[in-house]
């Protein structure tokens, strides 16, 4: 039987919410998984999971959608927005911390220029993301094509994100629609 | 009063990143209104702010958004950055999560997130170039580029301490 999800006290579920704030590191996997280890009790597996697949479908910040979707589960309306500015708490302390020493102690962009070591990092960890978006995407080797087309266009070209975007996007559902041939996309 | 009319248009791009950002493409979307479009940050302090962004709990977007709007008008800057991109993913999670679901559930609109985001894996690996600036390949760099990319992809690391690690050796060794 599923656990009754009204049990939970709202400072237990502020501080538990808190807690997987300051623990996220690494994407919606990890919120899903931190979600499992916190509020597991009151929560089933397949409902943290639930959430989880459904939050990736939506626009915007996936862990967003989550953990909105879980404290609407949890306390209703208020408990989706409750959860919401606990969960980002922690990450708007921290980077409002950083941007006061960014900004205010080091002038701004001396810091980066002479850590080419952090923006070298920083490339090879969004080249990861990279592949991780395109592997997740692809389920033929011919769609790696729209990948590196839209490389070109942006890094070669210097076409404009949104258009890019919007472009592929509507070819991809063109496609669909003219060849129906829905197994390709699935 | 310009502040003001500042932070109301950095508040609805916000919302309008968050609105079509779907599957990864958000950094790219960051890159071309903050810093092409409409010039509120430098190609580097855009790096600072993603460096930032992967060190930080929660997700990258959301410390970007903050950490910019900080650049433009101080913590009421962080604060309306924060409200405008978790906005769209709470309201469609709370209000139109049925409508939206089914509509997103349809094949063709499948097919249509399915290309965004396969723009959007290229969009992502030209925005790491255009990041690691005019020296990516300087051997260093490249080096550092490349071990972060290995380590992460075969998760034998976390974004903070690739970062710290990259930090660390150009500073050490004075490259």
């Amino acid at each position: 039987m599923a656990p009754q999800p009204n049990h939970l006290s709202y400072p237990s579920f502020i501080t538990s919410f808190i807690k997987i704030g300051f623990q996220a590191f690494g994407g919606s996997a990890t919120t899903a998984s931190l979600m499992e280890q916190f509020i597991g009790d009151r929560l089933s597996k397949q409902q943290i999971h639930a959430a989880y697949a459904y939050a990736l479908i939506l626009p915007g910040a996936s862990q967003v959608a989550i953990v909105s979707n879980v404290g609407y589960r949890l306390k209703g309306r208020w408990g989706a927005l409750v959860a919401t500015i606990c969960y980002l708490l922690p990450s708007l302390s921290l980077i409002t911390a950083f941007a006061v020493v960014y900004f205010g102690f080091t002038g701004g962009t001396h810091t980066t220029t002479h850590l080419s070591g952090v923006l070298a990092a920083l490339a090879g960890i969004m080249l990861s993301n990279s592949q991780r978006v395109g592997k997740s995407n692809a389920t033929s080797s011919w769609m790696w094509v729209p990948v590196l087309c839209a490389f070109v266009a942006s890094f070669l070209l210097h076409i404009n994100a949104t258009l890019i975007l919007l472009c592929s996007g509507t070819a991809a559902m063109s496609l669909y629609l003219l060849a129906k041939r829905p197994h390709i996309w699935r | 009063m310009e502040m003001i009319a500042t932070l109301v248009h950095f508040f609805l791009t916000m919302l309008y990143i968050s609105l079509i950002a779907f599957g990864g493409s958000a950094q790219p979307l960051f890159e071309q209104f903050t810093v092409l479009q409409n010039h509120w940050l430098s190609q580097t302090d855009f790096a600072a702010v993603l460096a930032f962004g992967y060190s930080t709990p929660g997700p990258a977007v959301f410390g970007t958004a903050a950490f910019i709007g900080y650049r433009l008008a101080g913590l009421p800057g962080a604060v309306v950055g924060s409200v405008g991109i978790f906005t769209v993913p709470l309201l469609a999670s709370l209000i139109t999560a049925k409508y939206l679901t089914t509509i997103l559930e349809k094949p063709s609109a499948k097919a249509f997130i399915r290309g965004v985001g396969l723009a959007a894996s290229g969009l992502l690996a030209a925005t790491a170039l255009h990041i690691a600036g005019p020296n990516w390949l300087h051997p260093a760099n490249f080096a550092i580029m490349l071990l972060a990319y290995i380590l992460l992809t075969r998760k034998l690391s976390n974004p903070l301490l690739l970062l710290v690690g990259g930090g660390l050796v150009t500073t050490i060794f004075g490259i």
